[in-house]
């Protein structure tokens, strides 16, 4: 896979530079961290040809090569995107990106289950959880949270898989509920006074969108803490849940399209280095779990 | 919702990714540049408020992902766009021989009321790189493009040095603002007492 070509080089190449541009291991143009990054993408691309590369893959392995080597990062995306422990993951990245899609609507009802206040301010705001949420999925909450937090984080979905994202974003959400909805509540009111006094259909309504998005962007640092997130975090349960909407949305799915094309065609894998990577999962999910 | 589409002014950015879309929505909103920005994964947001002709607005910017498999998640903010900026680099031919694929794309997907009407505005961006000597997208070629569009406005900019950025921003408003015809057929009064009363009301909240 590293001798190959790749119709994708050309993209990986422009996003090299831009994947953790301030990390001082891949800060170096053409630097062993940039040039690491740049052989684990392309051997991904070629090793799987549909999938190829997709923007955010970067940011995983990139996290990957501050921990392993090339190889050994390689193989750890393979089996978690082929699925060797967990479930595959590929959906992810694949056309249509169907897993996105899944876990936002899973994610979105999940929000409507365990914080229905919140939940209907979202559908009234007209907020939709691809418009914050998809990152944290895709790259698993390395794109854009502090080291510390993606690290715990990491921790936790190498051992339990992808559960942990959905309760570390409801523990993300839970920790600035009050803050979200209270500031809704002033802005309603607000809105709702001037319309009866001035009898305006008053414009003030649409900031909290505003307001709103910018606050599940930008979270403040306390939210972000390890120690104070996690346990939130894993106040949630979620395991029966995710079950039952993953069968919900396969239902829908199916209701319009009525074809469920599962692309169950994987790739063969070298079983002895598959699981070597296995171990490696594991092996990583033990370090730093205190 | 007349009164939200009035008030707040709904822009998308789309084009090639590595064309500069983050870059010179942040030039625009924060009149900073920055060479560390990350590729932008899903869709990325910033609002501004702006004044034209006496009134004032909230441009809502959606900064989008440029990689085409990212589309499927695109849906959601495209509805509701009051302009939609094409953004390509004139250092590479490939992100202007996209940008039909990009309007096409955005007309079936946010599905405008009048799509041959639709506000579009053309961004020629990255015109500082190499002193202009790595370009490779005539001015030229893409006014032609522009105008077997329906003459789209187009602007050449650098995100970098902040050419031409704060007047495409102020054409893609205006041009936002056309797009209401209808609207203002019967709202021009209420919409001068909203704009009149959001001057002083809009301190106060939030």
């Amino acid at each position: 896979v590293i001798y190959e070509t790749s119709t994708s080089e050309l993209e990986i190449i422009r996003d090299i530079s831009r994947t953790f541009p301030s990390h001082i291991f891949f800060q170096q143009r053409h630097g062993p961290g940039q040039r690491s990054l740049y052989n684990v993408l392309k051997a991904y691309s070629v090793y799987d040809r549909d999938v190829g590369y997709v923007q955010g893959m970067g940011f995983i392995a990139g996290l990957l090569l501050l921990y392993m080597s090339e190889e050994d990062a390689f193989w750890l995306i393979v089996a978690l995107l082929k699925g060797a422990v967990h479930a595959p993951m590929e959906g992810l990245y694949q056309a249509g990106l169907p897993l996105v899609q899944q876990y936002l609507f899973q994610f979105e009802k999940l929000v409507q289950e365990h914080m229905p206040k919140l939940g209907q301010h979202f559908i009234e705001e007209m907020i939709n959880p691809s418009m914050y949420a998809s990152q944290w999925f895709i790259t698993v909450f390395s794109y854009s949270f502090p080291f510390p937090m993606t690290l715990r984080v990491w921790d936790v979905f190498l051992y339990e898989g992808i559960k942990v994202v959905f309760q570390v974003g409801l523990g993300l959400l839970r920790f600035c509920h009050d803050d979200l909805v209270s500031f809704l509540v002033c802005c309603a009111a607000f809105a709702t006074y001037f319309k009866e006094s001035l009898k305006l259909p008053f414009c003030q309504v649409k900031l909290p969108f505003e307001e709103l998005l910018h606050s599940l962007r930008y979270f403040p640092d306390e939210a972000t803490d390890p120690d104070t997130l996690f346990p939130l975090a894993f106040s949630f349960k979620v395991n029966s849940s995710l079950e039952e909407l993953e069968k919900e949305y396969r239902k829908r799915l199916d209701g319009p399209n009525a074809s469920s094309s599962s692309s169950k065609r994987l790739l063969p894998l070298k079983s002895k280095t598959m699981s070597r990577a296995v171990s490696q999962v594991l092996s990583i999910s033990n370090v730093g779990k205190k | 919702m007349a009164s939200r589409r009035r008030t707040l002014l709904k822009v998308i950015i789309l084009g090639d990714s590595g064309v500069g879309k983050t870059s010179l929505m942040n030039q625009y909103v924060n009149k900073k540049f920055s060479n560390q920005y990350k590729a932008t994964i899903g869709a990325d947001f910033l609002t501004k408020e702006v004044q034209f002709e006496d009134r004032l607005f909230t441009l809502q910017i959606w900064d989008t992902a440029g990689q085409e498999r990212f589309q499927s998640l695109g849906v959601a903010f495209y509805r509701g766009a009051d302009c939609c900026v094409l953004v390509y680099d004139v250092n590479s031919m490939k992100s202007f021989d996209n940008l039909n694929n990009w309007r096409e794309e955005f007309l079936i997907q946010a599905s405008p009321s009048d799509p041959d009407n639709f506000p579009f505005v053309l961004l020629g961006n990255k015109v500082d790189v190499d002193g202009g000597n790595s370009r490779v997208v005539s001015e030229k070629k893409a006014k032609a493009w522009c105008a077997s569009k329906g003459n789209i406005p187009y602007f050449e900019t650098s995100a970098k040095d902040g050419i031409n950025v704060e007047e495409a921003f102020q054409c893609i408003v205006k041009n936002a603002l056309k797009n209401e015809p209808e609207e203002e057929l019967y709202m021009p009064d209420t919409v001068d007492v909203v704009g009149g009363n959001r001057g002083q009301g809009s301190s106060g909240c939030c």
